[in-house]
């Protein structure tokens, strides 16, 4: 394991609120980041998040706890002395200097020879791909170019933390896939420790080496991106990372549970006569025509044919059920109405505690 | 919880030295210049022989006389105010979004500028030489007999045309900076064009209006000269009896008891505006730039009613000034109109002293007055740090007072040791740059709330303090309200008098002094072409500005800081 | 930041340098307009070769300075105004006592008995009128204080307020003299002339240039500014009221810890002589001269001859001013 480039520990932020008087914005925040790791903060907006990372940066000041990046306690260091890159949602261009201009800004501040400069700025515009628009203003640039441009100035002075602030949502869904791959490339030649924030999960998952998930203030969840959508610790968490079934069982014996009449092997350790939730991802599901009116037999009262695969929701007893099937080419869509067979695959479900 | 709050921002500037640095100075400063010298009034107004009371005050709001004055003087700045606005938004509409061109707008800034650049009795003169008894218009035109020009109806009038530019300069930035953009959308979702200006345009503008509203109704609240040449005595307003008080009867403590009661409205004015535009923040400049589109948003008759309201109000302006160049050149106005050169001669000799001190003042308070107000602005409205309301209040102080207060209390606070500074310019010069300054310091705060926090941010994260974020990034972003700031000071060197007709002293004197000494003299014609004069210098000082803002090529407040001043 | 600092430095530096004065001229404020105030002063310089800094304010606005001064004196002489002027300055304490060579020669009237102020000149008050307007209207030019009650007059008049101008209380104190000091009929006769007031106006000319435009039909003044409308060209004639007008002596004085006593001395001996007072025909300064010695100038003379003026008693009016135009104030002005 690489050493801890940042730490947080125990970090807290209290806000007025003028009618629920002071509120936590951020409660007792842990979290370590390992040197050249990217490490996502997502969650529902509100959650925290981006207050977490502006502490990070130093733009607000923890009112408890401690912030140390590369074992250099920064809790009340002013964001200008922390060797932070950060990128705003807008960018936050310079909109009176020149493209070069915007990128030569922090080492301009360092006072850096004027050669140096522009042999750095000149590398860095190469790296993101706008190698010939030094001389433009902000506000000829489309949004992507921008985002380059920013992305050029945070990184041209090699800082020793990158952090986004949910850097991609003002880009059109095409764009923001191919930025975000152009971000996690770049992020890994450099090997810059970053923490990303975004509240769109599919980003998180696509960007990150390890994702913490915040809910009200709170980190409820850290981890990879497989830990979190096989083992959610939470109901929120599951729900918030991908599409889920939380669905209420029985435990028959510590190695068999009961969902609506439907047994499934699955060994669970635990007591018999336990009422327990799982989790169980639309994938799990596997849909078989069946005869009506056998127990355990559901019937489709939805479906989505989206090519590689099809969705279905398919109500068993008093459950509705997600279900996902990606091999239609050599199969009949299900219809609506149609009596099905449930199979839940066991290797997939998830207890949650 | 303030405590906590007070004290983690008190950590965080002790952290910054650069940012505690300027703080403190200005902090001295505004102690020096506005504290002390009001504090000085206040004991000398309320001290009997030592001890404090309260009793003229108590005599003071007893007076009848008194209370109406104050009245009068409510009504009178809310209408100049309401009017003011109202004109400098047709104006600034007209300027952004009728699509005239360039050569167009100079014109019409030019006459919006008019009576901001001339000295105050200007425009009161011309009202009375226009519509007076024998008035041009009134008698000549119209054929009335006996019209009083004196009252109510003339005063509000006079103050709206000499005080409305404050309002288009305030406006006009902020509609040009709103994003045409928003109302082209509203305009594709379907709105009528009236709708999206009501419901889009005009809420946009809000932190606007209430700025412009509170400069005029401050201004009007304040102004002397006018209500002094205008409103008769039938409608006697709080600053012109204050000046009475202190000028004709003598009685100090008087006048400072009225300035008192003139502090209470501005100070509930301020209290609205900060809670009304303390709501309401739009943020429409950020490091993200949008296509701009020239707008539809504006139906081509209501675009050509605009331009002839607006029109039609320049003339008028043009119409007096060019009475004033008329009364310059002719040997006695009214009685013997043949042309002469001769009160030129005279100004140019005799009055040499005074155009030279009074350039030398001016040209001192510029920078300073422009810095200081875009410092103080940006504190406010950007830092966190203890006493920072306070700070913003006591800056308003010397805005909000009476001239002829400030310039008594400048008297007294500054004639004896320790601090003896009467009789030279420095008196002046901080007396011009602590009274006028608070236009460039809301410019910057209505500025700065169009420019999104993250572009300092952005600076700050790239490793600049906070100095020198403020010198690259905040600077040429707020170069409007900076060069507004320093043009406002520049202008109001040049031709203010109610405050520092107390500060000229024998080594330095001042044109609008020796204006009202001509006026008083009747010798009307140097009059006019002392204030001729002055109007040219503001113009050419402005011109220089407006060159320097365009070659800034500040994207940002693009045209809006080109042609802020006129250019 | 710092740049700030130093330009404010730097200023302050400068301004210290700029301020500092050369050798011993006499300071004034004068309340003489500056056209009338500047060849005397230019005929001291000639005379005695020491230079005059001077700065003309109004009475009330350089009593004020000099009141607002006292702790720390910028001038040395007060020059001008009306004595009532004078008369308030005494309660303040702000001058100092001294008799010039010619004090002794002076009539009692045109000094103050200690020495606090002496006369430079006398200056009557005048009915003035516009001459188009008394065509247009068909009138007489007013000789007599009721003919300005006509209600041709309606809304017509200016003249000073007494607030602020002497040359307004010396006309209160004059309507008073020719009601015998009867306060009552005198308030129940400027209440009546209120009524065809136009505006009272901040200083005692301030009302010349409309009568002399025809923006307003005529008004009260003392006569220097009266003549000098005229000789600019205006169209104006002036009158006296057959029952007398009064007259108020044009003072001047030394200030109380001047930093140029004997250059300030020396400015009053000139000021109080001869030497001055016969240079004020030739300037067309069109004051009556205080001194014995000189004699009115002749088209002056003319102007007076006929007229019955009376000199406005300092004593009484000293006593009573602020009482009067308090009810000036309360009861005539609004």
């Amino acid at each position: 394991m690489a050493p801890i480039s940042i730490r947080l520990d125990r970090v807290s932020k209290r806000f007025d609120h003028t009618v629920k008087g002071e509120v936590y914005a951020v409660r007792e925040v842990s979290l370590s980041v390992a040197e050249g790791e990217l490490l996502t903060l997502l969650g529902p907006s509100g959650c925290g998040k981006s207050t977490t990372l502006r502490m990070i940066a130093g733009f607000e000041e923890p009112d408890e706890g401690m912030i140390s990046i590369d074992g250099r306690d920064v809790t009340h260091v002013l964001p200008n002395q922390r060797g932070i890159g950060f990128m705003f949602q807008n960018y936050a261009l310079f909109p009176h200097l020149s493209v070069f201009e915007n990128v030569a800004y922090g080492l301009r501040v360092q006072g850096k020879p004027a050669a140096e400069i522009a042999r750095a700025v000149g590398e860095v515009l190469e790296l993101v791909g706008l190698a010939n628009y030094e001389r433009q203003q902000p506000h000829q640039l489309s949004g992507g170019e921008q985002q380059r441009v920013a992305l050029a100035r945070a990184v041209v002075f090699q800082p020793k933390v990158l952090l986004f602030d949910e850097p991609l949502s003002n880009l059109d869904a095409k764009l923001r896939v191919e930025m975000r791959e152009e971000i996690r490339s770049l992020q890994k030649r450099v090997g810059i420790t970053t923490v990303y924030v975004t509240h769109d999960q599919e980003e998180a998952m696509a960007i990150s080496d390890r994702i913490a998930v915040m809910e009200r203030g709170e980190v409820v969840q850290d981890g990879t991106a497989q830990d979190l959508y096989y083992r959610p610790a939470s109901e929120f968490v599951a729900r918030f990372i991908g599409r889920t079934n939380i669905v209420p069982a029985r435990v028959l014996s510590p190695t068999e549970v009961e969902v609506e009449g439907v047994r499934i092997a699955f060994s669970s350790g635990l007591a018999a006569g336990q009422a327990v939730r799982l989790v169980v991802r639309p994938e799990m599901i596997d849909l078989h025509p069946a005869a009506a009116g056998s127990s355990g037999v559901a019937e489709i009262t939805h479906h989505t044919f989206l090519g590689e695969k099809t969705d279905y929701q398919a109500k068993l007893g008093a459950l509705s059920l997600q279900a996902t099937a990606s091999d239609h080419y050599r199969k009949p869509v299900l219809d609506i109405g149609q009596p099905v067979a449930v199979r839940f695959h066991a290797q997939g479900i998830h207890v949650l505690k | 919880m303030a405590s906590r709050g007070f004290a983690s921002e008190g950590r965080r500037v002790l952290r910054d030295p650069v940012l505690l640095g300027v703080i403190v100075v200005l902090w001295l400063l505004l102690a020096l210049f506005v504290l002390y010298p009001l504090t000085v009034l206040l004991v000398r107004a309320f001290s009997d022989e030592g001890r404090l009371t309260l009793e003229p005050l108590l005599g003071s709001l007893g007076d009848a006389g008194h209370r109406a004055a104050f009245f009068n003087s409510l009504i009178l700045a809310a209408t100049v105010g309401v009017l003011g606005t109202l004109l400098g938004f047709l104006f600034a509409l007209t300027a952004t979004r009728t699509g005239l061109g360039r050569r167009w707008l100079t014109l019409l800034d030019a006459a919006a500028l008019l009576p901001l650049v001339s000295p105050p009795f200007t425009t009161s003169i011309a009202i009375i030489f226009s519509f007076g008894p024998r008035g041009f218009i009134s008698h000549h035109l119209l054929g009335f007999d006996n019209v009083s020009a004196y009252g109510f109806v003339s005063t509000a009038l006079a103050e709206t045309l000499t005080y409305f530019p404050f309002a288009y300069l305030t406006l006009r930035p902020i509609i040009a900076a709103i994003d045409p953009n928003l109302e082209e959308m509203a305009f594709s979702l379907g709105g009528s064009r009236w709708r999206i200006f009501r419901t889009v345009t005009v809420p946009l503008a809000i932190p606007g209006f209430a700025n412009a509203f509170l400069l005029l109704f401050a201004a009007s609240l304040a102004d002397f000269a006018t209500p002094l040449i205008l409103a008769g005595n039938s409608f006697p307003v709080l600053p012109t009896q204050a000046y009475l008080q202190i000028t004709g009867m003598f009685d100090f403590k008087g006048g400072a008891v009225l300035s008192l009661m003139l502090l209470v409205p501005a100070a509930v004015v301020y209290l609205l505006q900060r809670y009304w535009v303390g709501r309401r923040t739009y943020v429409t400049v950020t490091g993200k730039v949008g296509q701009r589109s020239r707008t539809r948003a504006i139906a081509p008759w209501a675009s050509a009613a605009l331009v002839v309201a607006t029109v039609m109000v320049a003339v008028s302006i043009l119409y007096f000034y060019a009475l004033l160049v008329f009364a310059s050149a002719v040997v006695a106005f009214g009685a013997n109109n043949s042309f002469t050169w001769h009160h030129y001669a005279v100004i140019f000799t005799e009055g040499v002293p005074a155009i030279r001190d009074t350039l030398i003042i001016a040209l001192i308070g510029m920078p300073l007055g422009g810095l200081y107000g875009v410092l103080v602005g940006y504190l406010i409205a950007r830092r966190r740090f203890p006493g920072r309301q306070a700070m913003e209040i006591v800056s308003m102080i010397n805005y909000a007072l009476p001239g002829t207060i400030v310039g008594i209390a400048y008297l007294i606070a500054f004639n004896d040791p320790p601090i003896a500074l009467t009789g030279g310019a420095m008196i002046i010069v901080a007396c011009y740059v602590f009274r006028y300054s608070p236009t460039g310091i809301r410019a910057t705060v209505a500025l700065l709330s169009q420019i999104d926090r993250s572009l300092e941010e952005a600076s700050s994260s790239l490793g600049a303090g906070s100095g020198e974020t403020f010198r690259r990034v905040t600077l040429p972003l707020i170069a409007p309200a900076f060069f507004a700031g320093l043009g406002v000071v520049f202008i109001r060197s040049m031709t203010a008098i109610s405050a520092t007709i107390f500060l000229v002293s024998l080594s330095w004197t001042l044109i609008t002094v020796r204006i009202l000494e001509n006026m008083t003299e009747m010798a009307l014609g140097p009059a006019a072409a002392f204030s001729v004069f002055v109007i040219v210098v503001v113009f050419a000082v402005v011109s220089v500005l407006s060159a320097i803002l365009a070659r800034l090529r500040t994207a940002t407040a693009g045209a809006a800081a080109r042609s802020l001043l006129g250019g | 930041m710092r740049m700030f600092c130093v330009a404010l430095l730097a200023v302050a530096g400068w301004l210290a340098a700029a301020t500092a004065q050369a050798a011993d001229p006499v300071n004034v404020y004068t309340i003489w307009p500056e056209n009338y105030a500047r060849p005397m002063f230019q005929e001291f310089e000639k005379t005695t070769g020491i230079k005059v800094n001077f700065i003309r304010f109004s009475s009330g606005e350089a009593l004020a300075r000099v009141i607002a001064e006292k702790n720390n004196p910028r001038i040395d002489v007060l020059f001008g105004g009306p004595v009532e002027t004078f008369a308030a300055g005494i309660k303040e304490g702000i001058f100092e006592p001294y008799k010039s060579p010619s004090f002794a020669k002076l009539p009692a009237r045109f000094k103050h008995a200690d020495g606090q102020w002496t006369a430079m000149a006398d200056d009557p008050l005048v009915f003035m009128t516009n001459g188009a307007f008394l065509k247009t209207k068909g009138l007489k030019p007013p000789a007599s204080w009721d003919d300005l009650l006509d209600p041709a007059y309606k809304n017509q008049l200016q003249m000073a307020d007494a607030r602020t101008s002497g040359t307004a209380v010396t006309r209160i104190f004059s309507v008073l003299e020719v009601n015998k000091r009867d306060e009552e009929k005198t308030f129940a006769y400027l209440k009546k002339l209120r009524q065809n007031v136009q505006v009272y106006t901040k200083s005692g000319g301030g009302g010349t240039l409309p009568v002399g435009l025809g923006q307003a039909g005529g008004g009260i003044f003392f006569i220097v500014d009266a003549l000098e409308t005229k000789a600019k060209g205006y169209d104006v004639v002036i009158s006296f009221p057959k029952e007398g007008i009064g007259s108020a002596a044009e003072a001047i004085a030394l200030i109380k810890g001047a930093k140029n006593p004997d250059a300030g001395k020396k400015l009053i001996d000139f000021a109080t002589s001869a030497a001055m007072q016969s240079k004020l025909a030739d300037h067309k300064v069109n004051f009556v001269p205080a001194s014995p010695d000189v004699k009115t100038e002749a088209s002056l003379a003319e102007v007076l001859k006929g007229a019955t003026i009376f000199p406005i008693d300092d004593e009484y009016a000293g006593a009573n001013r602020k009482r009067i135009v308090d009810r000036w104030i309360k009861e005539v002005l609004p």
